[in-house]
């Protein structure tokens, strides 16, 4: 395949990867990685590079149209933020180490757990404001969420274990070049027990600062290929806005069974080329 | 901090960077590809990035260099950076406000997460 053609299928791949990520709750960069890697023979390392940029582009746009709704917990997603850069960085610093083969194992482990966490039992562990730790009233992290009934005012708790939780969110981010979306919304509703729409919001306001952290190191490798990531990014942001707006008449849980199912095959491929296994 | 105003300047901050970086990206990748119709791709085979990408003061400059090889790269790669600098745009956002507000606690959290995002970026 010749120029333009090759970057054109490379940018409709990502629309797709987008508009999947965002119906099936994943985000585009988890999903577009294995489809560079696996489906166009590209290197790890520049698939990772995109993925991150495209990444990046997104957590932008949703997190811009979460903050206008007022959801979003800006001193929750910035206390935590200090624990997901430092780990980012970390995570990217162990990345450049780390050989290709290696990656692509740990990257398939990652991509069963986060179709292990979005088939998990969802439970809303939310409570009255009253009840928290008190090291989050210190930081002053509880707060209210609009409901149709005026504000509704939330507790935090597990402010350490949350902290730490976040540093291993913050690590997968910066090795893997995704966002570990799925992550950091599990230490916040699981850990900290913080409504999930709240969750939700402030993770995506939080996933391109994290991404941001470790972007950088990416960047000085030689990891970002211009001409890879314009049409990865690009194409994600597209197919993330598509997916929003077909969000609300897709049939969500049908698309999700078949959706995990291919994402969980892809993970064990991906595991498989690590140890060059070929089937 | 909690001022809807607030939110929502940030929001239209976010949201346009990205617009606008995204446009730059595109516009890089059609100019690139004008020149490259009939190439064979090829070049996703790791070997690293020119020296000229991998910092942005280089790019910058390099882009504007319009007879050397490769400008046509940069100016997608600047297109990149600018996506890359809208989350520590968001984070140095919440550093004046809350400065501004005279909360101690929160405008040095930001400028913690501020200070790594810039180092880890410019170092």
């Amino acid at each position: 395949m010749t120029e333009p053609y090759f970057d054109l299928a490379i940018a409709a791949a990502a629309v797709l990867a987008g508009m999947i990520g965002a119906l099936i709750g994943l985000g585009g960069g988890v999903i577009i990685t294995p489809v560079l890697v696996l489906g166009f023979g590209i290197d790890i390392r520049y698939a990772m590079g995109a993925a991150l940029a495209s990444v990046i582009a997104t957590s932008s746009g949703a997190a811009a149209a979460y903050l206008r709704d007022g959801i979003s917990n800006i001193r929750v997603g910035l206390f935590l933020s200090m624990a997901t850069t430092v780990g980012a960085v970390a995570g990217a610093m162990l990345a450049v180490v780390l050989d290709a083969n290696v990656l692509s194992i740990i990257f398939g482990m990652a991509l069963l757990i986060t179709v292990g966490l979005s088939l998990r039992k969802q439970k809303d562990l939310s409570g009255p404001a009253a009840n928290s730790d008190p090291l989050a009233v210190k930081l002053r992290l509880p707060d209210t969420v609009p409901t149709p009934n005026g504000p509704k005012p939330y507790a935090v708790h597990g402010v350490i274990p949350g902290f730490l939780f976040m540093i291993v969110a913050g690590v997968l981010s910066g090795l893997l070049g995704i966002g570990s979306g799925a992550f950091k919304v599990v230490a916040m509703d699981q850990v900290m027990r913080i409504p999930f729409k709240v969750t939700t919001a402030t993770s995506n306001f939080m996933i391109g600062v994290t991404a941001a952290a470790s972007v950088g190191i990416y960047l000085k490798r030689g990891y970002l290929d211009p001409t890879l990531v314009a049409p990865v990014a690009l194409g994600v942001l597209i197919g993330a806005f598509l997916g929003a707006r077909l969000l609300p008449v897709a049939p969500v849980k049908i698309l999700k069974i078949v959706f995990l199912t291919a994402v969980s095959i892809i993970g064990v491929q991906m595991i498989a080329r690590g140890f060059q296994i070929n089937f | 901090m909690k001022t809807s105003s607030f939110q929502s300047s940030l929001a239209r901050l976010m949201l346009g960077g990205t617009l606008f970086a995204a446009a730059i990206i595109a516009l890089g990748l059609v100019w690139y590809l004008a020149s490259h119709v009939g190439d064979s791709p090829g070049g996703h085979i790791f070997s690293g990035e020119p020296k000229f990408l991998e910092s942005p003061l280089a790019m910058i400059h390099h882009a504007g260099q319009l007879h050397e090889l490769g400008h046509r790269r940069s100016l997608i790669m600047v297109g990149v950076v600018l996506l890359l600098l809208n989350p520590m745009l968001r984070v140095a956002f919440a550093v004046f406000g809350y400065a501004a507000q005279k909360d101690a606690l929160y405008s040095g959290i930001s400028l913690f997460v501020l200070a790594v995002l810039a180092i880890s970026f410019f170092w």
